[in-house]
């Protein structure tokens, strides 16, 4: 008894006895502050709308767990180099995060629907960048360039006096790369692998009758042109569309530079030692 | 899905080396996993070409093509370039097939400008407006024009493997060529998918690349000659196999060569199959002229056309008139060819000299080309390969 007594007086029981209290009170404590990862029903729907929107078809519940369990490991690591301040000075988050504010910014300026009066005087000034390419379906025979002692263009001569006559071209041409007859296509596209005086030749031959000799980049052709639309202007309500997203967009654009400009006032840039104005 | 991997010159011999990653040795199933998900190559861009090093090829009068010897987005040096380039591979994997019975480098060709500026193209040696944007944007940022606004080139200008950045090395390159049956997303995936591509250093060069032991003599002539070639042989990308039935047996395989110009760029001045093959052991190679221009006739002991002539003015880069053809095409039979060898053909066509990207932004600027560079270069078009397939 007198024994117990004794330990029960001892200075450093009470210490320890103390020293163990205070350590399980702050263990608990400090339990009780640990930062919690919590997904909500929120983000469990998410996750499960992200996977089902890849694989076509819901998670199991194997998947499931799997894609939580990843969701979770990739919050503690952020949240740990977070804390351990590894975001800063990387050029990958400095990037995302200006991506996002200027995402925010042109939400920001998300701009009222514009009028139809004003997207119509939009169209009036804008109206050829909707025109429609004039678009030619042809028949052709062609002489290559590279036969000897000009022969091509005296051949495609002989060729189209014959057309003229038979009314149909006869098949003295030479093997061409290119299609020896279109439907319905796109002068733009013509101009690009036949060049100008070509296609020019397409626009305002007459239909219906073999043409030429017509010399191309690859040699002479003789051409029947069997049908032609003409470019053609837009009408509004056919691009009414585009127009307004070409409106909408020069608005943000705008509104982006503005604000820009709004952020160089409120900071002071110094570069390599010398401060911009 | 496939994925179409690019810039094997700047890998320093790891993007073909004959292991896995790991160093552990290649099997059947990788190399299958592989040519799955890999079927084709970036084989030009704007970073350099990676079709073939003068080193490996000594042979290839045309191999010394945009170089680039530099790591990408680094300064550091490309020392192995075995491993780095595509027509070394494409033998390596042949004689992987013959020795080990897979071929995990049986790979189409595209080419392609990689700009990352937001404007698609930049491969016009003309109109070369930068690759990056912002850092090389300008002449003088690129290496074209002198520093700081000088008229004239310092003596000490360092080359390309001294200067401060690459872009001086850099050339105005790349586009893809597709044989699809229509411009839809099915018809061009399924073209990627067989390999039925080729690549261009820029200009719209359009090649056609087929092989036969049947066609005729007189195919290269008829106008129905690409329906005749599919029907009787294989495009670009395929595979031929030994051939059979008591007609062909044992004959050497024949090749549809057709190659047109750009016409918004030069002339053609020859067309050549690369040949790759399998020979005691070991893997060769061979370039073949097999089309010259201008009518110049062919000399079959040393297979090279005559040089056309074809020059450049240096004051205006206007190119000479009435050199080169619009187009190249012929039938050429493999006069090499061995039943028994495993072999790769592909075919290469190349324009006139043309000014180099660099010599116009110089002109432009009235100041002489950078000394280090090259002045003009050779543009041209590669086909897919076509695989002989001696064993099933």
């Amino acid at each position: 008894m007198s024994v117990l007594r004794r330990i029960a007086r001892e200075p450093l029981v009470h210490f320890l006895l103390i020293g163990a209290l205070l350590f399980g009170g702050l263990t608990a404590v400090k339990s009780l502050r640990r930062p919690v990862v919590r997904l909500d029903a929120q983000d469990l729907n998410q996750l499960g709308a992200y996977w089902e929107a890849q694989m076509q078809r819901p998670p199991s519940k194997a998947e499931l767990a799997g894609i939580i369990g990843e969701r979770i490991d990739e919050e503690l690591l952020a949240r740990e180099a977070l804390r351990l301040g590894l975001d800063k000075g990387d050029m990958i988050v400095r990037r995302r995060l200006a991506q996002k504010m200027a995402f925010a910014t042109d939400d920001v300026a998300q701009s009222a629907e514009p009028s139809e009066a004003t997207l119509r005087a939009d169209f009036a000034r804008t109206a050829d960048r909707y025109a429609a390419a004039g678009r030619v379906s042809f028949q052709q025979v062609f002489f290559s360039g590279d036969r000897p002692h000009g022969g091509a263009a005296k051949a495609a001569g002989q060729a189209l006096e014959r057309a003229e006559e038979g009314g149909r071209a006869d098949p003295t041409g030479d093997p061409f790369l290119f299609p020896l007859a279109y439907d319905d296509a796109s002068l733009q596209d013509l101009l690009r692998d036949y060049g100008a005086a070509f296609v020019k030749t397409l626009e305002t031959a007459p239909v219906g009758t073999w043409q030429g000799p017509v010399l191309s980049p690859y040699g002479w052709h003789i051409v029947k042109v069997t049908a032609r639309r003409k470019a053609a202007a837009t009408a509004f309500e056919a691009v009414r569309d585009q127009v307004r997203d070409a409106w909408l967009a020069e608005r943000r654009g705008a509104a982006n530079a503005a604000f820009l400009h709004s952020l160089r006032k409120r900071y002071r840039v110094v570069v390599a030692g010398v401060p911009e104005d | 899905m496939l994925s179409i991997p690019h810039n094997s010159n700047g890998s320093d011999g790891l993007m073909f080396e004959p292991t896995r990653r790991d160093g552990s040795p290649m099997d059947r199933a990788y190399a299958e996993l592989r040519m799955r998900n890999e079927p084709l190559v970036e084989i030009t861009q704007i970073k350099g070409t990676s079709e073939v090093h003068p080193s490996l090829s000594p042979n290839d009068e045309w191999a010394n093509f945009e170089i680039m010897e530099r790591y990408i987005g680094g300064s550091q040096s490309v020392t192995k370039f075995h491993g780095s380039y595509v027509r070394e591979a494409l033998k390596d994997g042949i004689l992987m097939r013959e020795k080990v019975g897979f071929n995990p480098f049986k790979m189409g060709f595209i080419g392609s400008s990689d700009t990352h500026n937001a404007a698609p193209g930049s491969v016009e040696e003309r109109n070369y407006f930068s690759k990056v944007g912002r850092s090389d944007g300008l002449p003088e940022q690129r290496g074209s024009t002198p520093p700081k606004g000088a008229k004239t080139w310092p003596d000490d200008t360092p080359d390309s493997a001294h200067a401060l950045t690459p872009y001086q090395a850099w050339g105005a390159s790349g586009l893809a060529g597709v044989w699809a049956e229509e411009n839809s997303r099915e018809a061009i995936f399924a073209a990627l998918r067989r390999k039925e591509t080729f690549a261009t250093s820029g200009p719209r060069i359009r090649v056609r690349f087929f092989a036969s032991y049947d066609y005729p003599d007189d195919l290269a002539h008829r106008t129905d000659l690409v329906h005749e070639a599919y029907a009787k042989g294989v495009p670009m990308g395929g595979d031929l196999a030994p051939s059979k039935g008591p007609s062909s047996k044992g004959r050497a395989p024949k090749f549809l060569i057709w190659g047109v110009r750009d016409p918004n760029s030069g002339y053609l001045q020859r067309a050549q199959v690369v040949k790759g093959w399998v020979e005691n052991g070991a893997a060769r190679e061979q370039v073949f002229d097999v089309a010259c221009s201008d009518k110049l006739a062919l000399n079959r002991t040393t297979w090279r056309c005559p040089d056309n002539g074809a020059g450049v003015n240096m004051a205006t880069c206007e190119p000479d008139r009435f050199k080169g053809d619009v187009e190249l095409r012929t039938l050429w039979t493999d006069p090499t060819f061995k039943p028994g060898q495993r072999a790769f053909y592909y075919l290469r066509v190349l324009e006139n000299p043309s000014c180099r990207w660099s010599t116009w932004d110089a002109l432009r600027n009235g100041t002489p080309p950078n000394p280090t560079l090259a002045k003009t270069i050779v543009e041209r078009a590669w086909s897919s390969p076509i695989w002989y397939e001696p064993r099933a």
